[in-house]
């Protein structure tokens, strides 16, 4: 090879390497779960890491709670949003705690000495578990409450998520908790589509979370969970204590934010990123622009 | 399309990954597949069995080898990067191998008549030769890398291929088509500067 | 340019698998400066003796020696680098132009940029060719003829102590051809190379032999000057070949020669 063609391939080598970006060990990985609340949440946390000066690489839409945790423990990524009702309940297998306070207290102790992960605030905003009905259904079969749908589940027809059919504080500990829930019919969904099962008749009752924003703008109703099963889902970051260590601010920064999102404003952001096809980095940047303008949503 | 004209910014940041993944794979893998296409050109009863085994892991479905991948690598940056490494070589040692062979026996007749070593007709005369069937193998190289990559959207955070899953997941077709539209680009960019390449290398 | 004496004694080279030896108990001695030919119909061995001289083929028996040296007790890539080879096939590379292709024995050498441009040129002029009109020429924009004088300036570039040539000029034409004999006799003339020169042409070996070897299934029939051949052939092969006895042939046989080597 002529001298110029050895030197046109060196310079092409070695552009990855001028750029720099290819491996960065100083970046902070925020990991999000495969669901739109998951998404903006991270978003917001990602956001604020950056504006804080910190640089921030994404790895969203990991999959289930399962995969986000191994993904903590191989360090794949250091912090993400999670919620004390489903590491209560789907992580450390205890019984569901109603106070919110004493629920956060369990797992933050549990997952500091188990797993090395750091609670940092958690958010006034709930998103707790719940079944969720049309009107009309509701009407007709008188559903209020979750004992209700219990009962009168062999008249029903259930969609849900594959996820709900697996969890402990999905159907199987329903029906252990309420008796019943014998369902005429279950079929499983997409997370998204399942509103749209129950708004078509295709099914009459649907898992759901409380904050989706499909419940905000559709004619559906909530069952009122009278036996306490579900605990609180408050959602929090959780980081590894190792990149806490190395970092500490992260901390003021992400308290700061997640103190911040309260029940309003999560249904709100995800109805934006459900309905109205908002992209979730747009939605977070908004939500935390205003905040500093001193307005809620 | 709407995504595209409200987050150009964004497409262009995450295109540039998705092209810092797809080269440094590209990169190494030629590392890797030119001594493997010297192998299978100088040991005509050993290609058939080095080249098939190639074109086997060739076939593997690329979801499978990355979820395999993962379980060693870990999420990010590398597993995408080993698995388009990997489905690489089968196109470029296939190619370097095809180059070599194309060389003109009487050329390697003057060639080792005038004095050249083995090493210095590899350099010389062969490898130079085969550059324009190189360059050829890896354009298609690149085009078929330039649409796996898009699995770093899956498992990495990286390249175009996270707008298609975030997109899949938030189900807004608007990212999806954004992605798409992005990754053809990039491939059809890729396409027509290798032809390039290949025309001014031979 | 030093004439190197080349020496074949008792060479014998078999290939495997075949009935019998591509070159049996073959001695032969060229002085420094001569141009022979080995002449012989296709399997004689001619080609197969020629390339034992380089090392392209290796003896089963024997040895060749160039100016002295057993080549056997040579490094086979130091030796080629000083004996010129020059195929019917031609061999030019294909990624380098004219000039690059002339210059790849000088340059395996180590000569200077500037000292192996001058060569360079100065070869292109002896072989017939206008430096400035062919130096970056491409291969494939050659003549049949055009190639083939690249390849003798390529062979003598690095002024070789000997030259290898197998059938050179049998893919061009007979008008390209006659030309180029007529080169090659003024070439060596001038550079007093110790040339061994393959073909199965018996005018060809006529006109331009200093002596020919007459080569049969692998052994010598008759090593003599054209016209001894002629006049007193050893062998009836050898009377039949070259027409011995025909006055029309001796008649065209003089006249080849002197043709060639007129002014």
């Amino acid at each position: 090879m002529t001298l110029t063609r050895r030197s046109a391939l060196g310079m092409v080598a070695a552009i990855p390497l001028a750029t720099g970006c290819v491996f960065d060990p100083s970046a902070i990985r925020v990991g999000s779960k495969n669901f739109t609340e998951s998404f903006v949440i991270a978003e917001i946390y990602a956001q604020a890491l950056e504006a804080a000066g910190m640089r921030v690489e994404r790895l969203f839409n990991l999959g289930s709670t399962q995969i986000a945790i191994a993904a903590m423990e191989r360090g794949d990524i250091d912090c993400y949003p999670e919620y004390t009702g489903t590491a209560l309940i789907d992580v450390l297998h205890l019984a569901p705690i109603v106070d919110p306070g004493q629920a956060y207290s369990v797992v933050a102790r549990l997952f500091e000495r188990r797993y090395g992960i750091v609670w940092l605030a958690p958010a006034p905003m709930n998103d707790s578990q719940g079944l969720a009905t049309t009107r009309a259904v509701a009407q007709r079969y008188r559903l209020a409450t979750i004992s209700d749908v219990a009962r009168a589940a062999g008249l029903l027809r259930f969609a849900t998520i594959q996820e709900f059919l697996a969890r402990p504080d999905g159907l199987p500990g329903l029906q252990r908790a309420y008796g019943g829930f014998r369902f005429r019919e279950i079929r499983t969904y997409d997370i998204a589509l399942k509103y749209r099962a129950l708004l078509e008749n295709e099914a009459d009752v649907a898992s759901a979370f409380t904050t989706d924003g499909a419940i905000v703008t559709d004619r559906l109703a909530i069952m009122r969970d009278d036996r306490h099963f579900w605990p609180p889902y408050n959602v929090a970051p959780v980081v590894r204590r190792v990149t806490l260590n190395k970092r500490p601010q992260i901390a003021r920064v992400l308290d700061a934010v997640s103190a911040r999102i309260t029940d309003r404003a999560a249904q709100a952001m995800n109805a934006a990123v459900e309905s109205a096809q908002a992209d979730p980095s747009d939605v977070a940047a908004a939500f935390l622009s205003f905040d500093k303008a001193g307005a809620t949503k | 399309m709407n995504y595209l004209i409200a987050h150009p910014l964004r497409v262009a940041a995450l295109a540039l990954g998705h092209l810092e993944l797809v080269v440094t794979a590209l990169l190494a893998a030629l590392v890797i597949a030119i001594p493997l296409g010297v192998i299978a050109a100088r040991r005509p009863r050993a290609a058939p069995w080095l080249l098939g085994t190639l074109g086997a892991i060739y076939t593997i479905p690329s979801l499978a080898l990355l979820a395999v991948l993962v379980q060693t690598f870990g999420l990010g940056f590398t597993p995408v990067f080993v698995a388009l490494v990997v489905y690489a070589q089968f196109m470029l040692a296939r190619n370097v191998a095809a180059g070599i062979n194309g060389v003109d026996g009487a050329q390697l007749d003057a060639a080792r008549g005038a004095g050249m070593s083995p090493a210095q007709i590899l350099a010389r005369v062969e490898l130079p030769q085969a550059l324009p069937v190189l360059i050829g193998g890896v354009r298609i190289a690149a085009i078929a890398m330039i649409s796996i990559a898009t699995l770093g959207g899956y498992v990495g955070g990286v390249g175009l291929g996270v707008l298609i899953f975030n997109g899949l997941t938030l189900h807004h077709p608007s990212m999806i088509v954004a992605g798409s539209i992005a990754t053809c680009g990039l491939a059809l960019g890729a396409d027509a500067l290798l032809r390039l390449a290949e025309k001014v290398s031979s | 340019m030093n004439p190197a004496p080349i020496s074949f004694e008792h060479v014998t080279v078999r290939y495997p698998g075949a009935p019998r030896n591509a070159i049996d108990d073959v001695s032969l001695h060229l002085s420094g400066g001569e141009l022979v030919v080995l002449l012989g119909p296709s399997g004689c061995g001619k080609s197969t003796l020629l390339r034992t001289v380089n090392r392209l083929v290796a003896l089963d028996a024997g040895r060749v020696v160039v100016d002295g040296t057993d080549v056997a007790q040579l490094d086979p890539v130091e030796l080629r680098r000083g004996i010129g080879y020059v195929i019917q096939a031609v061999g030019l590379f294909a990624n380098m132009n004219v000039a690059q292709n002339v210059a790849v024995v000088p340059s395996l050498l180590g000569w200077s940029n500037s000292a192996i441009g001058e060569r360079v040129d100065e070869l292109l002029r002896l072989v017939g060719l206008d430096p400035a009109a062919y130096r970056s020429r491409r291969t494939n924009q050659l003549s049949g003829g055009e190639a083939q004088r690249v390849g003798v300036a390529r062979a003598i570039a690095a002024r070789p102590r000997a030259l290898l040539m197998d059938e050179p000029f049998g893919a061009v034409d007979v008008v390209v051809r006659t030309a180029l004999q007529r080169e090659l006799i003024r070439i060596v003339s001038e550079l007093r190379t110790t040339t061994l020169f393959v073909t199965h042409d018996v005018d060809e070996a006529f006109r331009l032999a200093d002596r020919i070897v007459v080569l049969r299934d692998g052994r010598i029939e008759q090593v003599d000057v054209p016209f001894e051949l002629f006049e007193r052939p050893g062998t009836p092969y050898v009377r039949e070949l070259v027409h011995s006895g025909d006055e029309i042939y001796r008649r065209y046989y003089l006249r080849a020669r002197e043709l060639l080597r007129s002014p």
